[in-house]
């Protein structure tokens, strides 16, 4: 394995999770109503 | 099947049993063996936990349940994003940073040897026979499917996977993981493509929409609460949170997928992504589950899906009685048939399309009275009878799919269950080394010693997942049994994780004693109430904490240099 001419950048981490969470759940509720609407459609 | 599917069934076993093998070199010390070195990208991890939750029961079963009962089951999945989002935020950094194997090693550094040891215990007792499980219920479906004796699909099924987490350990399993969802996937599309060319020229897919919604097939959203009832959105988001929480954070089969990661945030996106892509995949499988029951609208269904049933109740006392339930059967059909051409050609909202409803759905309902009444006969004559639902996807590919076509989803049907048992196969010989083996009986030992016994604890409970196959398979019964264990353990087990993660004042006696509590109160639950299932997991959560944290309150706080370091 040929060696690093000097240490790897260290990543930044990552510090927007919370918006991450709060995206999954309004897709959550999105998938829910887009459903609802589905059946309507075909009931 | 043609010789092309049997030819494509076989390069998929081939191929995936010397792909798990050929990675044997990438395990070379326990840690590589068991967490692959802590070293996997998150798509692959991703695509692992969505092939560990996904078995071929989940394949065949809810394309079944969907044909029968319509989409309703899509609810139970609504709860799984709410617990992976609350899983990232929990359980993947502590147990990534605690550096454990097993989620259960973590209990020890919190509580004490104790607790670890009996969580540990009942994760192998309620795995080690549901892996039998999953072993013996495609098998006995398929066997009846591809002709042969169940005893080959099980050893065909079981000993190749066995084999390659033998030998490849986690790696193993989680690269043949993604080709197995990529043949799942592939499996699912053109089988929905493929049904949807086979309805009648006249017939459009929003026709066959119509006339599933008018079957009451479509229906998604249940908003009522009612606990006795299985499926809402209720049931879902709360019970179906609870489960998943359980299952993905408490279960080593699911914990050490993401203790594979590269990071912490490489580990919270494989959830992530595992919670995104499940709801959409599970909708496509029960839709095509949706689109056989349509499809048979127009070509006659058989009166019984499992052919092998069928026969049994042909040759006995009944077969009088079984021929005249198949002529109403015929007539029904008939009817059923010109009514729902005519709902497809109504216009929407239109007189005619109402009369055509009301018409379709008498001959519907007359349909499905004979369909009851041959399987009543069929239980009379075998009582141990599988489900008639699991029947009716490999029947419907069977018969009514292109040559090669077959092929590819016999061994969907394969990958699915292979790629659940291989991951519960490493789970189990971590539990068994990590928390038994290495921690009570042999604690000095060099890792080329603890790695030989990984290998041959891995081989011992493929044989031993075989053996409960083997017996499961005969004895319908035992799969019930297997499965209220394993719902009477879950929630409890998440109580413990409560107690350990969310509160600094439970001590080690309150966690063990609130385990046991909180599983004999979801048998006291299930033995003497009508409560649906997906509830179990919420009751035996919310003993266990409060029986937990009152016994925690009657001692000594543990000293704070009992917790692990986790900052």
């Amino acid at each position: 394995m040929p060696e690093l001419a000097h240490e790897p950048e260290p990543q930044p981490e990552f510090r927007h999770w919370g918006r991450v969470y709060a995206a999954v759940i309004a897709t959550l509720v999105a998938v829910i109503i887009a459903l609802w609407l589905f059946s309507l459609a075909f009931a | 099947m043609k010789l092309l599917d049997w030819l494509v069934v076989a390069a998929y076993l081939i191929y995936i049993t010397y792909d798990g093998i050929r990675l044997t070199k990438r395990s070379r010390e326990v840690e590589g063996y068991f967490l692959a070195n802590r070293a996997l990208p998150w798509w692959a991890v991703g695509l692992s936990v969505m092939a560990t939750q996904l078995s071929a029961i989940t394949l065949v079963g809810t394309t079944g349940q969907a044909y029968a009962d319509g989409m309703r089951f899509i609810q139970f999945y609504f709860g799984l994003p709410l617990a992976m989002v609350i899983l990232c935020v929990t359980a993947v950094p502590f147990f990534y940073r605690a550096k454990v194997y097993t989620a259960y090693e973590y209990l020890e550094r919190r509580f004490d040897a104790k607790t670890r040891a009996l969580t540990s215990f009942f994760f192998l007792m309620s795995r080690g026979l549901s892996c039998g499980v999953i072993v013996a219920a495609p098998s006995v479906i398929l066997s009846i499917v591809l002709g042969w004796n169940e005893l080959t699909t099980i050893l065909v099924m079981g000993l190749s996977t066995t084999l390659y987490t033998m030998f490849g350990g986690v790696q193993a399993v989680t690269w043949t993981d993604v080709k197995q969802m990529v043949v799942i996937f592939a499996g699912i599309g053109v089988c929905l493509f493929i049904i949807v060319g086979q309805f009648p020229a006249e017939v459009s897919v929003g026709d066959a929409l119509r006339v599933a919604g008018a079957a009451g097939r479509l229906k998604t959203v249940d908003a009522s609460f009612n606990l006795n009832e299985t499926y809402t959105l209720w049931s879902g988001l709360i019970g179906g949170m609870f489960l998943a929480l359980s299952y993905f954070g408490c279960d080593q089969s699911q914990v050490q997928r993401f203790l594979t990661a590269r990071s912490v945030a490489e580990g919270r996106t494989s959830l992530l992504m595992s919670a995104f892509v499940k709801i959409p995949m599970q909708f496509f499988i029960l839709l095509i589950g949706v689109m056989v029951f349509v499809f048979y609208q127009f070509q006659p269904p058989p009166l019984v899906f499992n052919q092998v049933g069928a026969a049994k109740v042909e040759r006995s006392q009944f077969k009088p009685d079984f021929q005249s339930l198949q002529a109403a059967h015929d007539a029904a059909f008939a009817a059923r048939r010109q009514a729902a051409v005519e709902l497809a050609q109504a216009a929407p909202g239109s007189e005619t399309a109402g009369r055509a409803r009301e018409a379709y759905g008498a001959a519907n309902r007359a349909m499905a009275e004979t369909q009851r009444g041959a399987l009543a006969l069929a239980k009379q004559v075998d009582a141990k009878l599988p489900n008639d639902v699991n029947y009716v996807f490999p029947t419907f590919v069977t018969r009514h799919m292109p040559v090669g076509v077959v092929g590819l989803i016999i061994a969907a049907i394969f990958a699915a269950a292979m790629s659940s048992i291989s991951a519960e196969l490493s789970a189990l010989s971590t539990a068994t080394v990590i928390d038994f083996y290495r921690r009570h009986l042999k604690r000095e030992a060099t890792d080329a010693h603890y790695l030989a016994a990984a290998k041959w604890v891995t081989g011992f409970w493929g044989l031993f997942a075989c053996g409960v196959a083997v017996y499961a398979a005969q004895l319908g019964s035992l799969i019930e049994v297997v499965n209220r264990f394993g719902s009477f353990f879950y929630g409890s087990l998440l109580g413990v994780f409560v107690l350990a993660i969310g509160t600094k004042r439970a001590t080690g006696r309150g966690a063990f004693f609130g385990l046991l509590a909180g599983m004999a109160s979801v048998a006291v639950v299930s033995n003497y109430s009508k409560i649906s299932f997906l509830w179990y997991n919420v009751v035996g959560c919310a003993v266990v904490v409060a029986v937990g944290m009152l016994l925690s309150l009657t001692e000594r706080p543990i000293q704070q240099a009992a917790s692990p370091d986790l900052e």
